[in-house]
């Protein structure tokens, strides 16, 4: 299993989520997502600053809609390990 | 296998990965002729590099990459082959590197291993993290050329 980080001492205000897996970078995780019919967004999110501030170099974001479901979720979890299996 | 999941499995191919985690020429070099540091700011790529020439081809060279698996690959490879090349060289292989992204040719003879970034051509997006390591290495070679020649003038004139 691959270390996953989410900051939770941040308020959360909004229905999205970033995170970070250990050695892969989010512009590989985000093509691999891509190619399974989801979209994430990977980078530094035109917040460069904020980040070097929270001491991240880049991260994977998730952001949900209302049309979004249960299902999605369970779609990204599912796309995330295979995500970690193609790229290690 | 879906078609966008094979290219993705194509993209990261096991020789990108095998290159990407080798690292090749990953450190600082010591007495280098030039350093460059050469950022993609849209994605967060950076390649801080270092080569040292010997009568104009790269004697050595040292890189620290931050980046996706593409731009690590790309930047070990370099590492790895870059020592023995002059600037006509590089920009031979540059060039041949751009044609497989852009127009999908196949790899020169003596370098068959651009041929792991021809997925790549699939994806606009990633080729300036594949090309960002041979920018780097080309500013370097430049700079350190521009470099050699302002010394071998200042000598010159103390003689």
């Amino acid at each position: 299993m691959f270390a996953c980080s989410v900051p939770r001492h941040l308020p959360c205000v909004r229905p999205s989520c970033r995170f970070d897996i250990a050695g892969l970078h989010p512009h590989d995780i985000c093509q691999v997502l891509d190619a399974q019919g989801l979209a994430l967004r990977g980078g530094h999110h035109c917040a460069q600053p904020l980040l070097a501030a929270l001491g991240v170099e880049s991260c994977t974001r998730a952001s949900l809609a209302l049309y979004n479901d249960e299902a999605d979720v369970v779609a990204l979890l599912a796309g995330i390990e295979n995500a970690i299996g193609v790229l290690k | 296998m879906s078609g966008q999941a094979s290219g993705v499995a194509a993209l990261y191919q096991e020789a990108i990965k095998d290159y990407a985690r080798a690292d090749h020429g990953h450190g600082r070099l010591e007495g280098a002729g030039a350093t460059v540091r050469l950022d993609n700011p849209l994605c967060g790529d950076r390649v801080s590099l270092q080569v040292s020439l010997d009568a104009g081809r790269v004697a050595a060279i040292a890189h620290e990459t931050r980046g996706c698996l593409l731009c690590r690959a790309a930047a070990s490879l370099l590492g790895k082959r870059a020592p023995g090349l002059d600037a006509q060289g590089l920009a031979e292989t540059t060039a041949a590197l751009e044609s497989i992204l852009e127009q999908r040719s196949p790899p020169p003879a003596d370098w068959p291993e651009l041929g792991m970034f021809a997925p790549a051509a699939e994806h606009p997006s990633r080729h300036k993290c594949v090309l960002l390591p041979f920018r780097a290495l080309a500013q370097g070679v430049r700079q350190a050329d521009a470099a050699s020649a302002a010394n071998q003038g200042a000598d010159n004139r103390e003689h």
